[in-house]
């Protein structure tokens, strides 16, 4: 007799529907599991019959055998205990199944509890999609699945629950949808606002610009000036998350395991890996299932390289990609798998290899040469997709300005929001997004410019010696600059601006 | 080229990896170049006099002689690198170099060699001078051509600012180096490509000779024989650039330097020159007015805005001045000063320093 159940096998954010079929023959006893099972799934055989037996269940002395189909699908991880259970369950009749179209996600500890599993946000939305509408999952997974409408799911603490519910016994309550709130920890209650930073004017400005169109930006300073405070206050002038994006990025946490308790991502994930991280480890991949890295975990958010110079430069090669295409695919023998990977990307580095070129303090040791080939460790290529490079003041703030009141992150958020809001409107039919993500065709019909501008544009390449590369970056933050102004043609002070936001080393080939 | 016997002797001669004070003594002891080789062998007692190094070189440079495959390969390497040896003698050999009693035996030369004619001017000064002299610099250098060929070694900081301005628009400058040509500093190579296009590189010493620590000082006396003037950039204590300084006055030329504010580091030398006679200097007209040369050129300064203008008044103030110190003293937004400072900038007005602080040129 086989009995079939539905599983779900996550690859990515996306899956396959699986069916968990078992058949109980006569023959000597024994036991085998088949359909490309890896070694977590092998070892559920283990799990169920003592999770069987410990609830109280008969576990059949027969010849039985589980297929996952389809077969040619590598299975991978604990998540299929459960449906593997209640489809045995159903072949030895336990169970009388009828509840197709349910799906069954869960792991088993040995004394029959269901444990939680990760990626059950993305899965039962993955499967929502080809139409299935019940689902019933551990109960510490409950709250990432209460953000689901239109579907009917049961989280149960053990498989002795599930049972009595699908033999009517003792029904399990539907997990109750919850309304998406973003949090309570919005711009205004940020621990790292903006106004907890004192003076850095022109970085705080280069922030502004550099959200405002979703431009990357570099800082550059001496170390202990604020770097990191100044990375870290980015979440709270980005734009609110919508729902849909907050439930984007909870399904790539939930993969990764790094939901928190609430079972959803309310505030925009900040990610600091150390320069110490592998390729892998940042982009993500892995041997058997493919993780999502860093840039993955940073989706929706901010990924803030401390130290650029630190990192392998291979890894941070291997940053090119996504950063333009806003996804990561990683290839394996099986197929490819893509996470999405759209962050802001904020660096740091050090002016020169002493760390006091601009610093009051302390005098610069270093000669022009040295400093130009400590900038040319960052690579041409990936220096071209940080739009916004600006110094970082090594100045300290006490005795320079007066007391003034440092501005609030909600208000530069205001600003951010307006210039933003500029842009859905002006993308409104295009694929792109925002002003950073803009490309030959959207710039030559958003970035046309006065012959004055022309000529401003042609004596700064003249003068300061500005690559050919450079003028996409400066026509970009141009446009952004002429948002935030409520300009609709770009002017020529806008464009000076553009032009101001580049660290000026020794050598203008490198860093322009 | 064509070379005269006496030529050919030197080139042959300083081929070889001697040490300088041998090449003399063999030069002094001959009547004339032509013998030594016509007799070598009568000079071997000689070579045993002289150190290890230099004496077992005898062997080889007998066997060089015989046939012309080692003269002919010599100047055929040199040929193939677009290298001139100019030895003593030579029509091309600088005048001023002639009563050095040290002088290079042969000057190789890569280039325009026409520029070795003409006043020079020398400019040299510490790698770390600050942004807004090196800009100036830049600008000095390019109104020097009007008089001058502006000759300079090839470091960092003053030198390639000196270079810079040189070469704009079409201009030419003459470099001389510290080592052979196998050496040159690969600081710029853009710059360098430039000066090999339309300059003129200079060597005192074959091209495998690298660069000892005595040889800078070599060439700065070089350097300042040379010249007509030198312009001193900025200079700390110990400053190389005050050795070129020393000798030029020695040799009697005009020395000129950049005046700095009393605490400023790279003052130090700058401003001990001036107290000791040499010529403040702001602009190249102080310079041409030293030399009673009338100076014509005077770009018509570009017309600035009125915040421009008022951003420009305060930064002359005072030197360095950090964005939020210029927003409060002009009362323009920081975010204002970013644009304007940018376009000041182009314009040549103002340099960075570092930092977000500006300094007017």
């Amino acid at each position: 007799m086989t009995e079939k159940v539905f599983g779900y096998a996550l690859a990515g954010l996306e899956g396959v529907l699986v069916s968990v079929e078992t058949d109980v023959s006569r023959g000597l006893p024994a036991y085998e599991i088949v359909g490309l099972p890896d070694a977590a799934v092998k070892e559920s055989k283990e799990r169920v019959k003592s999770a069987i037996k410990n609830s109280a269940l008969e576990f059949p002395n027969h010849k039985i055998v589980v297929n996952l189909a389809p077969a040619y699908v590598k299975k991978e991880g604990s998540v299929f205990d459960l449906p593997i259970a209640i489809s045995l369950l159903c072949a030895c009749g336990t169970i009388k199944n009828d509840f197709s179209g349910t799906v069954f996600l869960g792991e088993l500890a040995l004394n029959g509890e269901l444990r939680p599993v990760r990626g059950v946000l993305p899965a039962l939305i993955s499967a929502k999609e080809k139409g299935f509408k019940k689902f019933i999952i551990p109960k510490e997974n409950e709250k990432e699945a209460s953000y689901i409408v239109g579907v009917e799911t049961y989280a149960a603490q053990s498989l002795t629950q599930v049972v009595e519910h699908l033999t009517g016994v003792k029904p399990l309550q539907a997990v109750q949808t919850q309304e998406f709130v973003p949090s309570e920890k919005t711009a205004a209650h940020s621990a790292y606002d903006m106004s907890l930073i004192k003076g850095q004017p022109m970085a705080k400005r280069a922030l502004e610009v550099a959200v405002a169109g979703g431009h990357n930006i570099l800082f550059v300073g001496p170390p202990g000036t604020g770097k990191t405070l100044l990375a870290r206050s980015i979440p709270s002038i980005l734009p609110d998350m919508t729902f849909e994006e907050s439930l984007e990025i909870t399904k790539i946490h939930s993969v990764a395991g790094t939901l928190g308790e609430e079972g959803i991502v309310r505030t925009r994930p900040f990610r600091t890996p150390h320069h110490t991280a592998t390729t892998v480890a940042l982009c993500g991949g892995g041997n058997k299932s493919v993780h999502p890295g860093e840039i993955s975990l940073a989706h929706g958010g901010v990924l803030f390289l401390d130290e650029l110079p630190e990192y392998k430069r291979s890894s941070l090669e291997a940053l090119r990609q996504p950063l333009e295409d806003g996804v990561i695919t990683v290839s394996r023998a099986g197929g490819t798998v893509s996470y999405p990977a759209d962050f802001v990307l904020c660096a740091s580095m050090n002016p020169c290899p002493c760390g006091n070129y601009g610093s009051k303090q302390n005098r610069c040791v270093c000669t022009p040469n040295e400093i130009k080939k400590y900038r040319a460790k960052i690579s041409g290529p990936l220096l071209d997709r940080i739009d916004i490079q600006v110094e970082v003041d090594g100045v300290s703030y006490d005795d320079l300005v007066s007391q003034t009141q440092e501005e609030r992150s909600e208000k530069v958020k205001e600003r951010a929001d307006a210039a933003r809001r500029i842009q859905r409107e002006r993308y409104a039919d295009s694929t792109v997004k925002t002003n950073a993500q803009m490309g030959e065709r959207e710039m030559r019909r958003y970035c046309e410019l006065s012959k004055e501008c022309e000529d401003v544009l042609r004596e700064a390449f003249d003068r300061l010696h500005l690559s050919a590369r450079a003028r996409a970056r400066i026509l970009k933050v141009a446009r952004t600059i002429a948002d935030l102004d409520y300009s609709e043609e770009i002017g020529v002070e806008h464009l000076y601006e553009a032009i101001s936001y580049r660290v000026y080393g020794a050598d203008k080939d490198k860093i322009d | 080229m064509e070379y005269s016997s006496v030529e050919r002797v030197y080139i042959w001669l300083d081929s070889f990896p001697l040490s300088d004070g041998a090449k003399r003594r063999l030069i002094e002891e001959c009547e004339s170049a032509v013998q030594l080789v016509q007799n070598f062998a009568r000079f071997k007692p000689i070579f045993s006099s002289f150190k290890e190094q230099d004496a077992a070189l005898f062997e080889r440079m007998q066997a060089a002689l015989s046939g012309k495959e080692y003269y002919q390969k010599t100047v055929a390497d040199l040929q193939s690198r677009k290298i001139v040896p100019i030895p003593v003698g030579n029509p091309y050999y600088p005048r001023e170099w002639e009563e050095l009693p040290d002088k290079p035996l042969v000057l190789y030369a890569q280039g325009n060699l026409d520029l070795l004619k003409g006043k020079k001017f020398a400019v040299c000064g510490s790698r770390r001078t600050p942004p807004a002299a090196l800009k100036l610099t830049e600008k000095i250098a390019e109104e020097l051509r009007l008089a001058f060929t502006v000759i300079t070694g090839f470091s960092d900081g003053a030198d390639v600012a000196a270079l810079t301005g040189a070469i704009k628009g079409g201009g030419s400058a003459v470099c001389l180096l510290a080592g052979g040509f196998s050496f040159i500093p690969q600081t710029d190579t853009l710059l360098l490509e430039k000066v090999k296009e339309r300059g003129l590189f200079l060597s005192p010493h074959r091209p495998e000779v690298p660069c000892r620590t005595f040889s800078y000082e070599y060439r700065n006396k070089l350097l300042a024989a040379l010249c007509e003037g030198v312009l001193v950039t900025g200079a700390d204590e110990k400053s190389g650039a005050l050795i070129s300084a020393k000798y030029a006055e020695k040799f009697g030329k005009k020395v000129f330097a950049f005046p700095y504010s009393p605490s400023a580091a790279m003052g130090v030398g700058c401003n001990k020159l001036i107290k000791s006679g040499g010529y403040l200097t702001e602009t190249a007209a102080d310079i041409f007015a030293a030399f009673g040369i009338k100076a014509e050129s005077e770009k018509p300064r570009e017309t600035l805005s009125g915040t421009e203008e008022q951003v420009m008044l305060v930064l002359r103030e005072g030197t360095n001045l950090h964005v939020a110190e210029l927003a409060e003293k002009t009362g323009v937004p920081i975010y204002k000063l970013a644009a304007i400072l940018s376009s000041l900038e182009i314009k040549g007005y103002v340099v960075r320093v570092g930092g977000n602080a500006y300094a007017a040129v």
